[in-house]
């Protein structure tokens, strides 16, 4: 036998790993309780900071920590003064704020009416003109004028009743530094008037430090927000003290959490979990509305929530959050009655059910099993549900063009950032292109809301058509939606529709 | 000049030889781009249309229009494809749709991750699977040895995701010995992601390696040699072991190509800021470019290493 091993290539296999690994960067500070809080969320904005791009999750979850809106939605879904502290309608499509006064960015430059003026160049005029803020958030802005350093006049193509709410997202930009760095740079390595400073955004991570000369500085000398998209991972992170916060624990992990000593926050997401019915679809049952509140009322909501959530979760009765404008606080979740249900399908033409095919999207193991759950409810019935699992894009694509190919589908609605009825309505009514669901009435009722500007008139129709709705549901309403937070050794924690102060938390102790 | 046949029947490696070979190479590296390239084209546009996804929930269509004209999605089918070849050739891979970044720049930003995970997990099955097939290919008629043959049998058809997961229950949060989250940890962040990228490799590897061991224990020249009075660890090293080099290096290689493809799920278990993540991220969101640019620099990576494979049978057959 010849020289058959050549070490060089083994030892040099093992110099490539070690080089490779040491390159890795220096072992962390492991700092818990010296200054330092970190999150752990399921997933960072995919375009980092750019104020163009994000509504929502998860944009909401961190840039509060750096961004400040014009507004701050409260719990009770109402526009609280923020960087704006008054604002009035002026004229029907004009409304005027008064800015705050003494506000610097981190980087020194003044927050006054020029930077909303840049921010409304840039984000809804400029680059942004395409970008979901532009498109969903401010689509009826036509113009943002300085009338003085500390006031700004925002006019819309028709009357805007919902304007205080919508600029609660719209961040000021500091002219100087993003002429320098452009929006691609900024998005990178954004500046903002809020409590922490970004140091380095990162594949997977966003370090923080404190802003001291903001209007609400942080507490705690860094915040770091890490990215842990599986769960189990992130209830790992959370028991172990690797993290001092993390979101989206899943309600099965809820025990074990805090069985380890961590405390768990239910916060409100702004959401319902529905399945929507594809109402247009030729010959569908689901066109007949006996049948849709047949299917609502042979649901056992109250059973799935106590089981999948531990009873945690509010159960949605209508097509709103409970502290969106306009909810009804007068309808109740449907009743669980089975009899009723057979009666109502009976009446329909269907005594003996039918095949109803749902698509889904299923991105956790409790999305599959509250899918599965509403399915076994239904079959109880006589309704042989098919659950068909469907990729997210392939999901979104159906939802804009109508092309669904079942009678229902899965269906978050959201209700921020304007919290009112209205915001659903822009899903579920006739006016959508491509609408899968129309109730004439109803869709009439929200147009003449959408077009006040007395509040409490407002309000009141949109609760009028909420019970018009009641009768003619456009889904099987599941749950308002919870988000459940882990957190330890931290004090001040809170969340407010998702956002969390983080201005107020500091290390406990 | 008729080219030189190699003495092993294998095509020749990249790096040694000489200049025809490394032409062939090339050429058989710009086949497989540009078929790679091309079936991945036209297989993503039937996905759906990103249009929709860029512009939300409320576009209306003339939003939908500008943005396909913007993207050039508007185009017919070919001229995309032609325009995105003529751009590929010239490394511009485009912007990402989602973000408007550079979609080679998103990659390039993630690689080093994704690659120093791939070269520990490898190492970490190397550490496992070379010592664990050598004692078990040694002792293939003893119990012990047979009964941690069936240990590896077991494990091999374990999924990998159960291992990362039972590995970061008992490390991390029942011991607390090791950071279950990566890129933060230094060198210990590796080890878990590491172990669980081992779990799934190397039993097949140190099957492997433990039955060469055995043929060539059981061999003339294995035989030949103890009759000569060389103890059992001589044969073991000297002899058996360089043979079943050969076997265990091919089988390496194609793991370590694979691992490059398929570290999705140890990333997303570990919290690993990779390429993985941003691939699933990206396929979620019809992210054309991204999808794109991803593929093509995991193609160039999978091409590298099995020519490096090849090199290194080549190093070490001694028919070469």
């Amino acid at each position: 036998m010849g020289q058959l091993v050549r070490p060089r290539y083994w030892m040099s296999l093992v110099v490539l790993t070690v080089v490779v690994t040491g390159c890795t960067g220096a072992p962390s500070d492991d700092s818990a309780g010296g200054g330092a809080v970190r999150v752990a969320i399921a997933e960072l904005p995919p375009a980092q900071a750019d104020p163009a791009q994000h509504l929502g999750r998860p944009a909401v979850l961190i840039w509060p920590a750096f961004y400040d809106g014009l507004t701050f939605i409260d719990s009770a879904g109402d526009p609280e003064p923020w960087l704006a502290t008054g604002w009035e309608l002026t004229e029907p499509t004009v409304w005027t704020f008064q800015l705050k006064e003494g506000v610097e960015f981190s980087n020194g430059e003044p927050f006054d009416a020029a930077s909303i003026v840049k921010a409304a160049d840039e984000i809804l005029f400029g680059y942004g003109a395409e970008a979901p803020v532009r498109l969903n958030l401010l689509p009826t802005v036509t113009d943002v004028r300085a009338v003085s350093d500390q006031v700004v006049e925002i006019e819309t193509e028709d009357p805007d009743p919902l304007l205080p709410k919508r600029v609660a997202q719209l961040y000021p930009l500091p002219p100087e530094y993003f002429d320098e760095v452009g929006s691609e740079g900024f998005a990178a390595a954004p500046i903002g008037t809020g409590p922490y400073v970004v140091d380095d955004w990162s594949p997977g991570r966003v370090t923080m430090s404190a802003n001291p000369s903001s209007w609400r500085p942080g507490q705690v000398d860094t915040l770091e927000f890490i990215e842990i998209p599986e769960s189990s991972s992130r209830r790992a992170a959370i028991t172990s003290g690797q993290v001092e916060i993390a979101y989206d624990i899943s309600p099965t992990d809820v025990e074990d959490v805090e069985a380890g000593g961590v405390e768990v926050h239910i916060g409100t997401d702004p959401r319902i979990r529905t399945i929507a019915f594809f109402q247009r679809r030729e010959g569908s049952p689901v066109a007949s509305a006996d049948v849709r509140l047949a299917l609502n009322h042979a649901v056992n909501m109250q059973q799935i929530i106590d089981t999948f959530y531990a009873g945690r979760a509010p159960i949605a009765s209508q097509a709103a959050t409970s502290n969106a404008t306009g909810y009804n606080d007068q309808l109740s979740p449907y009743a669980y009655d089975p009899e009723l249900a057979q009666d109502l399908l009976a009446d329909a033409g269907y005594p003996d059910g039918f095949p109803m095919s749902v698509e889904v999207v299923a991105s956790t193991d409790l999305d599959k099993s509250l899918y599965e759950a509403v399915a076994q409810d239904l079959r109880a019935v006589g309704v042989e549900v098919e659950l068909r699992e469907i990729p997210f894009a392939e999901w979104r694509e159906k939802l804009y063009s109508a092309g669904w190919e079942s009678d229902a589908f899965s269906f978050s609605i959201a209700f921020d950032p304007t919290f009112d009825v209205s915001r659903g309505y822009q899903n579920l009514g006739c006016d959508v292109e491509h609408a899968f669901f129309c109730d004439e009435t109803v869709t009439d009722m929200v147009r003449q809301a959408d077009s006040m500007v007395d509040a409490d008139a407002r309000a009141a129709l949109l609760r009028d058509a909420q019970e018009v709705a009641y009768d003619n549901p456009p889904a099987i309403f599941m749950e308002e939606r919870v988000e459940l937070i882990g957190v330890q050794g931290v004090a001040g924690f809170e969340t407010v529709n998702l956002i969390a102060p983080w201005h107020s938390i500091a290390v406990a102790g | 000049m008729a080219s030189r046949l190699h003495p092993s029947g294998r095509a020749p490696a990249l790096l040694g030889r000489g200049l025809p070979a490394f032409a062939r190479q090339v050429g058989a590296l710009v086949v497989l781009l540009v078929v790679t390239v091309t079936l991945l084209f036209f297989t993503l546009r039937l996905t759906g249309d990103p249009a929709v996804v860029i512009a939300g929930e409320f576009a209306t269509p003339e939003a939908l229009a500008d943005i396909r004209q913007r993207y050039q999605l508007d185009q017919p089918l070919i001229v995309q494809y032609l325009t995105f070849l003529e751009q590929s050739v010239r490394l511009n891979l485009g912007s990402s749709l989602a973000t408007g970044q550079s979609a080679l720049g998103m990659v390039l930003a993630r690689l080093p991750a994704t690659l120093t995970l791939t070269v520990a997990g490898s190492a970490a099955n190397l550490a496992i699977a070379v010592p664990a097939g050598l004692w078990i290919g040694s002792r293939a008629a003893k119990v012990d040895g047979r009964l941690a043959a069936l240990v590896a049998f077991v494990f091999q058809g374990l999924p990998g995701y159960v291992v990362a997961l039972v590995l970061i229950e008992v490390a991390t949060v029942r011991l607390g010995l090791l950071p279950s989250i990566g890129g933060d940890g230094g060198l210990l962040s590796l080890i878990l992601p590491s172990l669980a990228i081992a779990s799934f490799l190397a039993p097949k590897l140190t099957r492997i390696i433990a039955a060469r061991v055995r043929e060539e224990l059981e061999s003339d020249y294995a035989t030949l040699a103890r009759a000569h009075g060389a103890g059992r660890i001589a044969v073991l090293i000297r002899h058996a072991w360089p043979n079943a080099l050969l076997g265990a290096t091919a089988l390496f290689g194609v793991q370590l190509a694979g691992l490059i493809n398929g570290i999705v799920i140890t990333e997303s278990i570990f919290a690993w800021p990779g390429v993985g993540k941003l691939l699933l991220d990206s396929i979620i969101v019809l992210d054309f470019p991204v999808v794109q640019a991803v593929v093509i620099v995991t193609t160039l990576l999978v091409f590298l290493v099995n020519s490096m494979t090849d090199y290194g049978l080549d190093r070490i057959d001694p028919r070469t």
